[in-house]
This record gives structure tokens, C-alpha cells and sequence, in this order.
């Protein structure tokens, strides 16, 4: 390889972070190579969205180090704004605002210009496939078209690196299809994917590697296909806990 | 500032609902109409409110004094019937407010010097303030009755002096002196006339300032709720453009139904005093201007500036309130010290002199950015100025660090581990 000095997209060291007693994350340590889809996979209050939302500089780490593109997430987190997006897991939208008017307003605020903002709204109304639904208020969206929605406008922008909060969880087996596909096509046109999940099976497909947290801590990291031998288990599922129960 | 003009334009998208105008709209309307149909009832009161007279003396005094009565301008109807319940229920027919019973031997008795009584009956058909009208047409009646009477046993007795000048021998000429401004009114009136100038915008401001700070504080608390804040929040713009913007789509807002509050109110107070419920006429033009007690065009910009301020330093406040919402339903109990902040100065200024209050007391009042719009009426007509910029200023500077530290706020984890901490408690 000649290039040694590539910055990767997301570099996660020793990051912790407690809420009072609460300890969420726990010396959690990964990174993500350019293009990949990479899943944290864990139960309910794994610490999978804490995790992620200090990477979308939202919350501020308690230690340990965030960098996304080499900028840091403490030092720098208004240059980290330029090359995330991030999509919060069970988000709405506002109510009174068409699916039009939302993501015109998105644009508007990835954007550096009208031009740049009318290029962003043209992929997103492309992405969503929502079709001329997007003149209705999102009110009477349902929960799958919300998603599609939501999906379109975390990518709209082309960021460095998606973040995805459990972007199909509370969807129907169709919807959840979709949506998978609209991120691996993403993915396929050169976006890093970082999202979660605590559906273990589905992200097998969906997936280049994942890293398994339970309890604010990893139990590893890999391919399915190296984890399921590694683990000699037939399924994520059953990597899952025999990881967990091995520790 | 692209960004910025992005985030108010969608506030006020989201603001500016038919669901938040409907109502504005709708009470304005009613407070409208309300006084445009108390002016008219209260009008056509006026004019047919009438007494009905059972004569049963049939002398020539009780004649007179129902000529008198008449010629006094008051509507007189003559009951024809002879018992007293059926003078009831012909004075009833005749929509009378009340029935005076003039008794047999009433001449008599006076021609005697002796006291003599007249039994009233008041027909009272609803507790309204015509009926309280009604009353006052009765003793206004009754009194007519005993200056006459009173008039001629002034004559009898001393026929070379006019009666009415033993009865008043002294009158006045009224003047007002306010600062060092004066002229000949009726003190009254010019209280009634003051006070109808500046009543509705202690009332006006407050019903701003609560809407007002509801709606922000929701926005803020709804924006948590459906995760849009956050969203919002890892986005490509400045943390402070995004509380600025709220500030300023929803102050556009509070401005806008200001103005459709005020429209409303003036009609209303035009419309109550159209009426004369107030008592008496208002002061003529020539002493509203030697007396200085309308406001100037500089007074109204001061007074307006300090509204202005005031409902934005309940926006502020309040933007930092709703982030203590868990969610949009728990925004009223969230926003309650606000209310109270403004409810402080609103009863301590119907009740007392605010400028005039103890030190300590003082000081709190002054130290409420939403004193200032009480006080800021009639001081600027006391020419007082000095305390209201003294305010204005207060105000604006409450007003900035209050949105800077909003803005302080909303960079730090606390804005999204606020809710958190308090669903745990609730679950
Ligand atoms: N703001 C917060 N305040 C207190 N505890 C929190 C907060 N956010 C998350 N937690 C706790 O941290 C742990 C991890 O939560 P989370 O990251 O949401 O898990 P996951 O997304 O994997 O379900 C849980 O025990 C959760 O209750
Ligand atoms: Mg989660």
C-alpha cells in the first residue's frame, strides 16, 4: 500500500463515557476503513447510541479519543459537522412541514450555496422514492416513509461517514428491505456506514464488519465470517453469546 | 447568515400554524364584537329606560310631579290600574325598570310638613349592568322628586332668595394640575380617561407573554421529543444560529398577535366606551393636550420598546425552560416561575403605586424585566422617562444573556441529558 498516511474516516480510542453512576461506554476501541459498512451490534442498552452520538458530537466523551477524518471530536467538532450526518434512532420530523419543505430546509443547512441545496434536495427526493407523497406533512407520514425520509436526508449531502442509529428497527420486513438496500447501494457508491443495531441477523447482510458491544464494552470485532468461525456459531446470534458468556 | 434565514423561515413554517392563528384570530374577533355589542346595548339602554308611576294620590302636587319628571327628560309611563300587584304587571308589560307608588294623602301630607314615603319597586329581569342602570335611573328620579318638593317649601319660606342657591351656595371650578401642566377638568374624568388609555396593555402583555412562551418553549421541548434537535444539533451550523433563530421566528410571532391583540383591544375599549358605562363624558381635546395625558408619538415608541423587550425576555427564558420539558405536554408546569415573574408585577401594579412601593420591594419589581411595560404608561406620562430607558436598557441586556447563556446551553451534553434524568424518575 502507498498509502500509509490515509486518515480513516472514524477512529475510536479507549472512549468511555459515564452519566453519573451510569457507566454507558466502556474503553470502547474500533475504526472504520474508507467505503465499509461497519455495525455495532448489542442488546438494548448495549451503549451503541451513546457511543454514536458522541461521534456525531453530541455528547462529549468522558475519556478516551473520537477522530472522524483525523479531526477531533472534542477539539473540532464544528469541522466533524462538515463531514458526518447523522440520523438519531426513532427520529421524527416536524409536523407541519411538508417532506419537500424538510428536506429543502436540510439542504439548505448542508449546503454552502442555493445551487449546492437545490443538488442535495434532487438526490434526497431520489433517495427517499417518497414521489409526490412529499408534498403532504410529514404528520402523515407513516413510520416507514419517516425513515425513508430521514434516510434520504442524513445521505443527501454525500458525507464522509453516515451515521445510522438503528435506522431500520420498528420497520416492517418490506421497509426494512428497502432501506437496507438504499444503504448498500450508498455504500457502493464509496459513503462509510457506521450504524447499529440489535438485530443481529439482518446485519449479517448488510455488513463488511461489526463490532459486538454488551454492557458499554466490545467482545470483538470482524467480519460475520470471521466472527462465526472464529466463534464457531452459525449465526451472528450465536456469536453474539457465546462472545458475551466467554467473558 | 444564510443558515439563519434558513432556520426562521422554518420556524415560522412551523409557528405559524392554522391550528396557533385560528384562536388568535377568533378571540380578537370575539373581544371586538363584545364591545361593539355592549357599546350598542348599553346605548340603547340609555334611551328607553322607563319608570312607571302609580298615582294613587290623584292630587294636583302628584300631577306636577310627574309633569316634572318628564320635562327631566326621564321616560314616564302612567299606570292606569289601581292595586299595587296590578301596577306590578302593567309596569312589567311596559318594560319599566322600576315603579314608584305615589300613596293616597301624599299632598296632603306635604302640604302638612310632614315626611311622606313612596314606595319603589325595581324590576330586575337579569343582574346585568343595565339593570344596575335601572337603579340609577330610580334615584335619579326620586332625587328629582325632592328637589321639587324641596324647591317649593324653599320658596314658601323665604321667597326673595332662589332656591337653588340656598341649596348650593357654594359651587366649584375644577382644575387639574399634573407636573407643571394644567387646566379646568373634572379630575374624574381625566382618571377615567388615563386609566382607559393604559388598561389594555398590562392585560395584552400578558396574554402575550404567556401564548408567546408556551409556543418557544414547546418548540424547544418538541424538537427533543421527535430527536429533530439533534438532527439539528450535529449539523453543519452554529449552535448560537439555531437558538437566534428560534428567538427570532418566535418573537416575529409574539409581535405579529401584539398587533392583533392591540386591534382587538382598542375595539373593544371604543366600543365599551362608545357606551357610557364609564361615567361621564371623556375630557375635552383642548385639556387632553394641556394636561399632556395622551401619549406622544415618543412616548408610544418608548412604551412600544418595552413591550417588545419584555415578551423577548420571556422568550428567552423560556427557551432555556423548555429545555427542562421531557416532552411538550410537560411544558405549562416547566414554564410555571415564568408566569409567576410576570404575574409579580401585573397584581402588584393594579393594586398599588409601583414607583412608590418599600425598598426592598422595590428593587424585586425593578429587578423583573416585565415590570418595566406596567410602569412604563404612567410614568412616561408623569414625563418619569429616566426609569423606563433606565429599564429598556435592563431589559436588553437581561435579554442578551439570557440568550447567550441559551446558546451555552444548547453546545453542552446537558440539553439532551436533561430529559433523560427525568424520564427515569417518571418510570
Ligand atoms: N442521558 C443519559 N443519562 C443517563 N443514562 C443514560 C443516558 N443515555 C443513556 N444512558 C444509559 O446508558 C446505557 C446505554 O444506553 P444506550 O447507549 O442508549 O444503549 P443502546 O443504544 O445500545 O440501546 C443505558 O444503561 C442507558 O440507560
Ligand atoms: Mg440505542
Amino acid at each position: 500500500m502507498t498509502h500509509h498516511s490515509a486518515v480513516k474516516p472514524l477512529e475510536v480510542v479507549n472512549l468511555t463515557k459515564n452519566f453519573g453512576k451510569v457507566l454507558a461506554v466502556n474503553q470502547v476501541s474500533f475504526s472504520v476503513n474508507p467505503g465499509e459498512i461497519f455495525a455495532l451490534i448489542g442488546p438494548n442498552g448495549a451503549g451503541k447510541s451513546t457511543t454514536l452520538r458522541i461521534i456525531a458530537t453530541l455528547l462529549t466523551p468522558t475519556s478516551g479519543s473520537v477522530n472522524v477524518c483525523g479531526m477531533s471530536v472534542t477539539e473540532d467538532p464544528q469541522a466533524v459537522r462538515q463531514s458526518i450526518s447523522y440520523l438519531p434512532e426513532e427520529a421524527g420530523g416536524y409536523k407541519n412541514l411538508s417532506g419537500k419543505d424538510y428536506l429543502h430546509f436540510m439542504a439548505g443547512l448542508y449546503s454552502n450555496s442555493y445551487q449546492e441545496a437545490n443538488t442535495f434536495f434532487n438526490s434526497a427526493k431520489e433517495i427517499c422514492g417518497l414521489g409526490d407523497r412529499l408534498n403532504d406533512k410529514t404528520g402523515t407520514y407513516s413510520k416507514g416513509m419517516m425513515r425513508k425520509l430521514l434516510l434520504a436526508r442524513a445521505v443527501m449531502a454525500k458525507p464522509t461517514l453516515a451515521i445510522l442509529d438503528e435506522p431500520t428497527s420498528g420497520l416492517d420486513v418490506i421497509n426494512a428491505l428497502e432501506i437496507r438496500k438504499a444503504i448498500k447501494q450508498l455504500s457502493k457508491e464509496g459513503m462509510t456506514v457506521l450504524l447499529s443495531s440489535h438485530n443481529m441477523l439482518e446485519i449479517e447482510f448488510l455488513s463488511d464488519r461489526v463490532g459486538i458491544i454488551d454492557r458499554g464494552k466490545i467482545y470483538g470485532i470482524g467480519t460475520p465470517k470471521e466472527l462465526k468461525q472464529q466463534y464457531n456459531a452459525d449465526n451472528l446470534e450465536e456469536v453474539f453469546s457465546k462472545a458475551v458468556s466467554n467473558k | 447568515m444564510r443558515k439563519l434565514i434558513i432556520l426562521i423561515k422554518k420556524e415560522l413554517k412551523e409557528l405559524l400554524t392554522l391550528q396557533m392563528l385560528l384562536p388568535l384570530i377568533l378571540s380578537v374577533i370575539a373581544f371586538a364584537a363584545i364591545g361593539d355589542i355592549v357599546g350598542r346595548e348599553t346605548k340603547k339602554t340609555d334611551a328607553k329606560q322607563v319608570i312607571a308611576i302609580a298615582d294613587q294620590d290623584q292630587s294636583s302636587l302628584s300631577g306636577n310631579i310627574i309633569n316634572v319628571l318628564s320635562q327631566s327628560g326621564f321616560s314616564v309611563n302612567k299606570i292606569t290600574e289601581s292595586t299595587v300587584e296590578s301596577s306590578i304587571e302593567q309596569a312589567k308589560r311596559s318594560e319599566a325598570v322600576a315603579l314608584l307608588v305615589i300613596p293616597e294623602n301624599f299632598e296632603a301630607g306635604i302640604t302638612n310638613h310632614q315626611p311622606v314615603q313612596i314606595e319603589t319597586y325595581s324590576i330586575v329581569n337579569n343582574f346585568s349592568i343595565s339593570s344596575t342602570k335601572g337603579y340609577i335611573t330610580l334615584q335619579g328620579s326620586v332625587a328629582t322628586i325632592n328637589e321639587y318638593i324641596s324647591n317649593l317649601y324653599l320658596a314658601g319660606a323665604n321667597a326673595s332668595i332662589d332656591p337653588s342657591l340656598i341649596k348650593q351656595p357654594v359651587t366649584t371650578t375644577d382644575f387639574v394640575v399634573i407636573k407643571d401642566r394644567m387646566a379646568e377638568a373634572n379630575p374624574a374624568q381625566v382618571m377615567n380617561f388615563v386609566a382607559s388609555q393604559t388598561t389594555f396593555i398590562p392585560i395584552i402583555l400578558f396574554l402575550v407573554i404567556v401564548m408567546a412562551s408556551q409556543m418557544i418553549a414547546i418548540a424547544v421541548a418538541t424538537e427533543k421529543e421527535n430527536k429533530t434537535l439533534e438532527t439539528l444539533l450535529s449539523a453543519p451550523v452554529n449552535r448560537r444560529t439555531v437558538v437566534w433563530a428560534k428567538m427570532i421566528g418566535a418573537g416575529i410571532v409574539a409581535l405579529l398577535s401584539a398587533a392583533v391583540y392591540m386591534i382587538g383591544f382598542s375595539r373593544y375599549i371604543n366600543g365599551m366606551t362608545g357606551g357610557s358605562i364609564t361615567s361621564g363624558a371623556a375630557p375635552s381635546q383642548e385639556v387632553i393636550e394641556k394636561l399632556g395625558i395622551s401619549l406622544s408619538l415618543q412616548g408610544y415608541v418608548l412604551l412600544g420598546a418595552v413591550l417588545f423587550l419584555g415578551i423577548l425576555c420571556a422568550l428567552a427564558i423560556s427557551i432555556v425552560l423548555g429545555v427542562f420539558a421531557q416532552d411538550s405536554k410537560s411544558v405549562p408546569g416547566v414554564i410555571t416561575p415564568l408566569m409567576v415573574m410576570v404575574l409579580i408585577p401585573y397584581i402588584l401594579s393594579m393594586l398599588l403605586d409601583l414607583t412608590t412601593l418599600s425598598p426592598v420591594l422595590k428593587y424585586i419589581v425593578y429587578a423583573i424585566p416585565f415590570s418595566y411595560p406596567f410602569l412604563a404608561a404612567p410614568s412616561i406620562l408623569m414625563e418619569n422617562y429616566n426609569l423606563i430607558i433606565f429599564g429598556a436598557i435592563y431589559q436588553f441586556i437581561f435579554f442578551v444573556s439570557f440568550v447567550i447563556f441559551a446558546g451555552k446551553i444548547f453546545s453542552t451534553d446537558y440539553i439532551f441529558t436533561m430529559k433523560l434524568n427525568f424520564s427515569k424518575k417518571n418510570t
